[in-house]
């Protein structure tokens, strides 16, 4: 078997690789079942105040002093976009980097990458309008912990995370993810393969290549000889030697990969070695060139039949290669920072009320989940967590009640707030 | 369906089926699931099937405890079929145990005919159920009720270590070690397949193989270089627990039983010699290394194996090499032509199991247990 076939009987290939179409189909799928949801449940809400409060002051007062607030609620409800729901991942993705960099030591990149990947698996099949990805992120993290064995206390992760949260609170909503995520927990990074590569260079360069398998006559020397005589990468001094280029493309393409390769679809639409690829071509193009010239023929100068997987790879890394290069951090970006504040603003009048206090409520996806699983039957491979959880509306309606004046949750306090103002 | 026989019907047919399916895993699930009767379960079925959920299982005794879960037999109301429920213990401090999670992450990736397979993890309560396929016997219960006073016939030795060192190389191709690689771990079932089970202990590696815990392995089955307490070991520690394993098949005794690290290293060093830095350079640098280590000189282990071919102690003795990067890998290991004549072999222990079948009388009248 050859890598790519290992690769293949990944779970990462088999349930979380997708086409752009496919990929975009999903996620309006989520958006919209959850839109209707949020509709239903505000709805239910306001009715539900409607009656309490008319049978509190005895007689309908429809123009009353509450009308403000009514109209306002009678409006139909703007939901959140698909588009909308994917840049609040990113930024919580984002977010995942700062937190993990906050603890001492910072908690190593895999971790961190991991936790991200799982982030953006979970919103493929959940809405941020029905669980706000403050809830979700540092929960996705701690798990991201056990998995990529970096051994963390729940006690010693809650006292990182800011704010109030306690260590109830991170865990509540474990199940809920580790269900969302189908029980894959292993991600398959571009890392590894990254530097299996860079060593393969740093021997070429010490003139212990192998030859390319199309060229079994090229001798050792040979490839010491052309890795030395590369045009320089573009826009950068010529580096002083081969060794400081090699650590050079080293450095920058693992920035690329913690950063862009995780805070875009790369990891849904590319395998790890064409990401590292792409993103090794980003920070030192004539290199990356070289590299593939020791694995595949080149298409311009031969009729190898292999010249036409080659020409093949090309077209993908290129795509592959657009696609990173579109990250912008938020940091950086005044724009992307005001619309973000614009798509809070809007998700504060769209989160599902009913869900609200996930993490408020003892290990409610536990109890949650059980009691599905009781009802339905619930098989791990088949969850749709969204449309789960929806069935207990009406139990989870009736706590959020008996709750409302509610703890506060980590970033809870928008929802909160909006809670106490129908309140008062 | 009260008293189900799992493989009666199918055993005739499946040990050559092992066989073949070394070479091609699929089929045996495709064989599994067309050339027998509706009464054998499909091996995938649960977690196909929608309508699953926890109450469909039925719990029955209790199998084995574990330090962060206990393992019950279970059966599928729906279908009859015998599951194995790993019962996790969630402690609320952490949430799910990280054991458990790795657990759960490497077998949704190892899906191999020599690994024991899951099919569903449910939750309910406060407790986290893994749903297992069933195996009928650990090998350390089997030797001790099937072997004559734990030895096993040839055969049947190197059925299992053809098996075991599949599933091995499996791992190993997936960049998984298993690390706890001991009888108990080893799960036996009517069709005389061998499976890797418990992978509590296993993780993933990378490049470079290092900061590793040296606490792990079954002190009796820990290669020496981990005993050395080496941190940079390698896909070579399970080699050498199979090594153990091997020789352990032969005799029915554990093969180095120590009691503590210098023990274990002082019983690997009687039978293997002890290393020196010439013999082994760099031996010198390791943690645990002393230099008045007692000097043994390398006895020959058929010796103590008076039972073992020519073709078998050489594959041993390659399995069993004090320096990690000598010992033979697990594709090397199968290559070897020990395992040559496997598939006769295989002929005659079907033809033999026919035999004990027909003497016990047809097989949908027995209990299940009682097979072996």
């Amino acid at each position: 078997m050859i890598e790519d076939d290992f690769y293949r009987t990944s779970s990462q290939f088999r349930l979380w690789s997708f086409t752009e179409e496919s990929l975009r189909t999903v996620r309006q799928k989520t958006n919209s079942l959850a839109s209707d949801r949020v509709r239903i449940a505000l709805r239910r809400a306001r009715e539900a105040r409607q009656s309490a409060n008319s049978s509190a002051a005895g007689t309908p007062n429809p123009n009353g002093s509450d009308a403000d607030s009514k109209a306002g609620e009678e409006k139909d409800i703007e939901c959140l976009t698909s588009e909308e729901e994917q840049d609040l991942v990113r930024y919580y993705c984002e977010q995942i980097i700062q937190l993990g960099e906050s603890y001492k030591p910072p908690m190593p990149s895999i971790v961190r990458a991991t936790a991200i990947q799982y982030l953006r698996r979970f919103y493929l099949t959940n809405s941020p309008m029905t669980y706000h990805p403050k809830t979700i992120m540092p929960c996705a993290l701690f798990i991201a912990t056990k998995t990529d064995n970096y051994y963390m206390s729940l006690r010693q992760f809650a006292d990182g995370v800011p704010g109030d949260t306690t260590a109830e609170d991170i865990i509540a909503p474990e199940f809920l993810v580790m269900q969302s995520l189908r029980f894959t927990f292993d991600v398959r990074h571009p890392f590894r393969g990254l530097e299996g590569g860079i060593m393969e260079l740093n021997a070429i360069s010490q003139g212990l290549g192998e030859p390319a398998p199309h060229l079994p006559n090229q001798s050792a020397e040979d490839l010491r000889r052309a890795i030395l005589s590369l045009p320089p990468p573009l826009n950068t001094p010529s580096p002083p030697s081969i060794s400081d280029r090699l650590a050079r493309a080293h450095h920058n393409t693992r920035e690329i990969l913690k950063s862009a390769a995780q805070m875009t679809d790369a990891y849904f639409l590319y395998t790890p070695s064409q990401i590292w690829l792409s993103a090794l071509s980003l920070a030192d193009a004539p290199l990356a060139q070289f590299y593939l010239d020791t694995k595949l023929p080149n298409p311009t100068e031969s009729e190898h039949p292999l010249a036409q997987l080659r020409a093949k790879l090309l077209q993908t890394l290129s795509s592959c290669a657009t696609l990173l290069q579109s990250y912008k951090p938020l940091g950086s970006d005044p724009e992307q920072k005001k619309a973000m504040r614009r798509i809070g603003k809007k998700l504060y009048h769209c989160q599902n009320p009913e869900k609200v206090n996930l993490a408020g409520q003892k290990r409610i996806p536990a109890a949650a989940a059980a009691a599905i699983a009781s009802a339905a039957g619930n098989p791990s491979d088949t969850p749709t967590p969204d449309s789960e959880m929806e069935r207990l509306a009406k139990k989870r309606k009736l706590e959020a009640e008996q709750q409302k004046a509610g703890n506060d949750i980590f970033g809870g306090d928008l929802v909160m707030e909006r809670t106490r103002d129908r309140q008062a | 369906m009260t008293s189900r026989q799992p493989t009666s019907t199918s055993s005739s047919s499946s040990l050559l089926d092992i066989v073949s399916n070394l070479v091609s895993p699929k089929s045996l699930l495709f064989n599994a699931q067309h050339a027998t009767p509706p009464s054998l379960p499909s091996q995938r079925a649960p977690t196909m099937d929608k309508s699953q959920q926890p109450s469909s299982f039925q719990q029955l005794e209790k199998l084995g405890e574990g330090t962060y879960a206990t393992v019950f037999k279970g059966r599928n109301r729906q279908t009859g079929e015998l599951v194995a429920l790993k019962e996790i213990h969630l402690d609320s401090e952490e949430g799910t145990p990280s054991t458990a999670i790795r657990e759960i992450s490497l077998m949704k990736e190892l899906k191999h005919e020599s690994i024991v397979s899951l099919y569903d993890v449910i939750h309910t309560e406060n407790k986290l159920m893994l749903v297992f396929e069933y195996m009928d016997k650990d090998l350390k219960k089997y030797m001790d009720t099937r072997g004559d006073r734990g030895q096993l016939d040839q055969a049947t030795i190197k059925s299992f270590m053809h098996q075991l060192m599949s599933g091995i190389a499996f791992c190993h191709d997936n960049r998984v070690l298993h690390r706890d690689l001991k009888p108990q771990n080893l799960l036996i079932n009517k069709k005389g397949q061998l499976k890797l089970g418990d992978f509590g202990l296993a993780r993933a590696f990378g490049i470079p193989v290092n900061t590793f815990s040296n606490e792990v392995v079954t002190l009796w089955y820990r290669a020496p270089d981990v005993l050395l307490g080496s941190r940079t070991y390698n896909t070579s520690i399970d080699i050498w627990s199979a090594g153990c394993i091997m020789a352990e098949l032969y005799t029915g005794r554990p093969l180095f039983p120590g009691t503590t690290n210098e023990d274990q290293l002082q019983k690997i060093f009687r039978l293997m010699g002890t290393p020196s830095e010439r013999s082994w350079p760099g031996i010198s640098q390791l943690p645990e290394y002393r230099p008045n280590f007692h000097v043994y000189a390398t006895q020959d282990l058929g010796l103590i194996l008076p039972q073992i071919d020519p073709l078998g102690l050489d594959l041993l003795n390659r399995m069993l090499q004090l320096r990690p990067e000598l010992r033979i890998d697990a594709h090397g290991a199968l290559q070897h032509p020990w395992f040559h004549d496997l598939p006769q072999l295989q002929a005659q222990l079907q033809q033999q199991q026919q035999q004990q079948q027909m003497a016990a009388g047809y097989g949908g009248m027995m209990p299940p247990q009682q097979t072996y």
